[in-house]
């Protein structure tokens, strides 16, 4: 079972995440901001994945941010993102290479797939 | 021995004698300058010098013993030569070589012309000295015909011809008024052109008046000054004042208003010379005019043309000056050729500055700049180009082009006229737009996701019969987040293209709810009509609920096609959702969550203002066909016309 690091500023939407991943038998680390998250990525923690929401409320492309920090921190560390936004080519080209991408709002079996998408 | 043979040996004794002859003379014969031709008694050329070779194309072997000068010569001008000197000696001459000498056989000194006939037949005029070589006993042995090239003076004689046939087409001219005075101005000569022109008869003006009687006596008066100004010396306002300049070895030419008899008046240009006996003294003047009213005239229309022109470039040019926009021309390659002055603020450059220079360096994105000139060339029109212009204090001006190619009147492409309004302001209004779309969509679907989860956790404490009903109610939820998404794509403004949208649609569900591996896919052809937004969500709601009953019932196999339509049928739409699966089955009526599915199309359908219409189903496959009214809201209106 992997080690998932949430990034997500709504409580509520943190919380069911981590409940559905919790559920399927992995283990989950959370964060509310960009700060939060590399603290965590920073720290000797080990992190399988990370689930990162794009538009946070500190920062308008902060998860953006974050999965970037991420890969140059952790290489070959799995990325997942959502957001309930509309993909600008901006936004696509913040994008990390090779991670994935999960529309908002996403049901519990929408998720599942994509984190087994994730890991294959 | 015979008189041949003492005639050569007194020839060859006179050609000793020749060349015993004077410096000049020898220079003469030695000269390639003066053929000098000798001749026997009978004409037989005997010396034919290096000049005779040069001007005749012969050599001196090819003639000597041979012929005589008569046979170089232009036969006419000899036979011409032989009558004239016939009738003049009184005497028959025969047209030949005693033609050429005879003058000179009678110890006349004989100069003429004569057109000598070159060797390659092309002809000369030469001006001949003729002399008869003379024994000791005073008898012709001989004669040398001198002979010059006369062509360069003939040139110019001609050239005098020519420009003394010009003096006198100019004096009887009825074009030119000819006045010559004497030495004090009084008028001796007043040809027909000045009679013409001034009204006056030769007779009325000759010797009574000068010319300055019919000029106009305060012009007389101000060249006078003017004279006196220029040339330091005091000239009495009169006959004085319109010829001193001539008197005095000037060239003069001037306006003056000459009076005609009956008093009106007209410009002349007058071109003054003044007439010299042969030891110079000035004995008249010859005063040659021109009426310059026909040009006076031209000259004032084109002056009142060049104001009229001058206040039209003013005018347009103030058009250019007041316009908002920054306005620009470059040639084909990009360099400017014009601005104005809101391009002069633009780029923080003067006029002097721009005009030459590359277009593309007052731009923060240069070869962006450059490719957008190219695509003016390539597609003669450009709209809503945006580039941003950096002026030379750094500031970033964000502007949107339009630009088009412009040409002469001989529809030659001159270059690109365009012009760049600033959209600082506009662009600063989308951005806000977007931000707060963003925030709001943002909001929106946390706020469903949160919905979502609230069903999954409700879902979790569910007896399992009841969890697909939970599932396909967070399948509605995603359907419409994702419709505002979809719309937000497709809107054209106050309206949603249906056909793009469609699209969107089937996309999203062949990703969400098919994969890439399943054998079902779905298609989508569609006319190109809108729909207002309002519609839109129910309209995304329907096609999602048609759509997911194909693929959950009508392909048990796992394979199929589903086609979804749009029709413009007069001014309403239909939309047709088909597939190729296993057709309608009897179903139960029971409460299944099928049939609350075909509850909720009978209530979307009627929320769209449309009807299904009744459509003959074949022995396998499915077709929904469903009518809509085009436009609920008319364009620019915002009462709905029915409900």
């Amino acid at each position: 079972m992997a080690v998932i690091l949430i990034v997500e500023d709504d409580v509520f939407i943190r919380e069911v995440a981590e409940m559905m991943i919790e559920g399927w038998g992995h283990q989950t680390l959370t964060a509310s901001d960009v700060d939060e998250a590399l603290a965590i990525l920073r720290s000797p923690q080990h992190i399988d994945a990370l689930f990162t929401d794009i538009y946070l409320k500190t920062a308008v492309l902060g998860g953006c941010d974050v999965a970037i920090q991420a890969i140059a921190l952790r290489p070959g560390l799995r990325v997942l993102y959502t957001t309930g936004n509309t993909i600008t080519d901006k936004m696509k080209a913040l994008l990390v290479e090779g991670t994935h991408f999960l529309r908002k709002p996403y049901t519990e079996t929408q998720l599942e797939e994509s984190v087994k998408t994730m890991f294959t | 021995m015979t008189g041949v043979s003492d005639g050569a040996i007194a020839l060859r004794q006179a050609e000793e004698t020749l060349l015993k002859a004077g410096a000049l003379q020898n220079a003469i014969f030695n000269s390639a300058n003066f053929s000098s031709i000798a001749t026997d008694a009978k004409g037989v050329i005997q010396i034919f010098n290096v000049g005779a070779e040069r001007m005749l194309g012969y050599t001196a072997a090819e003639v000597m013993n041979k012929i005589t000068p008569a046979d170089i010569s232009d036969p006419q001008e000899v036979i011409a030569r032989a009558k004239e000197l016939s009738v003049e000696l009184g005497t028959a001459i025969t047209p030949g070589f005693e033609a050429l000498v005879f003058k000179a056989s009678r110890g006349i000194e004989d100069i003429y012309e004569l057109t000598y006939i070159r060797k390659d037949g092309s002809r000369f005029p030469a001006v001949v000295s003729v002399t008869a070589l003379r024994d000791a006993q005073n008898g012709i042995i001989g004669y040398l015909l001198i002979g010059t090239d006369n062509t360069a003076r003939k040139h110019a004689e001609e050239a005098l011809l020519k420009a003394g046939a010009l003096q006198r087409a100019i004096f009887n001219s009825a074009n030119f008024s000819s006045i010559a005075t004497d030495a004090k101005g009084v008028i001796q000569i007043f040809n027909v052109g000045a009679e013409r022109m001034l009204g006056y008869t030769a007779a009325e003006v000759m010797n009574k008046i000068t010319p300055a009687d019919i000029s106009d006596p305060q012009e007389v008066i101000a060249r006078a000054k003017e004279l006196s100004v220029e040339l330091g010396t005091a000239i009495t306002p009169g006959f004085e004042a319109l010829v001193f300049k001539a008197s005095r070895g000037i060239e003069d030419i001037y306006e003056l208003t000459y009076i005609r008899k009956d008093g009106t008046r007209f410009p002349a240009v007058v071109s003054v010379t003044a007439l010299r006996d042969a030891q110079n003294g000035i004995i008249g003047y010859l005063l040659i005019g021109t009426d310059n009213t026909a040009r006076k005239l031209v000259e004032a229309e084109q002056k009142k043309l060049d104001q009229r022109l001058r206040d039209q470039q003013f005018y347009t040019r103030s058009l250019i000056e007041s316009n908002i926009d920054a306005l620009m021309t470059t040639d084909p390659s990009g360099i400017i050729t014009d601005v104005n002055k809101q391009m002069e603020a633009l780029t923080g450059c003067t006029r002097d500055e721009l005009i030459g220079a590359p277009f593309k360096d007052y731009f923060t994105d240069p070869e962006r700049a450059e490719a957008g000139i190219k695509r003016v060339l390539m597609e003669k029109k450009v709209t809503d180009y945006e580039l941003t212009a950096r002026a030379r204090d750094g500031k970033e001006t964000v502007v949107s082009y339009n630009a088009t190619t412009f040409y002469d009147r001989g529809r030659t492409l001159q270059g690109v006229f365009a012009s760049a309004r600033d959209v600082t302001e506009r662009k600063q209004r989308e951005r806000d737009a977007l931000t707060l779309t963003n925030e709001i969509s943002h909001r929106i679907k946390n706020n469903l996701q949160v919905i979502v989860g609230l069903i999954s956790y409700e879902a979790k404490w569910t007896a399992a019969p009841c969890v697909q009903g939970y599932k396909t109610m967070q399948a509605r939820i995603g359907a419409i987040a994702h419709l505002y998404d979809l719309i937000s794509q497709t809107s054209l403004g106050r309206t949603v293209a249906l056909d793009a949208y469609l699209r969107e649609i089937a996309k999203a569900m062949s990703a969400s709810l098919l994969g890439n591996m399943s054998g079902i896919k779905i298609e989508v052809e569609g006319d190109p009509v809108e729909i207002d937004p309002d519609r839109a969500v129910p309209f995304g709601l329907l096609v999602n609920e048609l759509t997911t009953n194909a693929i959950k019932h009508a392909f048990p196999h796992g394979s199929g096609r589903i086609k979804l339509g749009v029709e413009r049928v007069g001014d309403q739409i239909d939309l047709v959702i088909s597939d190729d699966g296993i057709g309608m089955k009897n179903k139960d009526s029971a409460k299944s969550p099928e049939k609350r599915g075909s509850d909720y199309v009978a209530i979307f359908v009627r929320q769209l203002g449309g009807a299904v219409v009744p459509t003959q189903q074949g022995l396998t496959g499915t077709t929904v066909r469903i009518r809509l009214p085009l436009l609920l809201v008319p364009s620019g209106g915002t009462e709905p016309l029915a409900a």
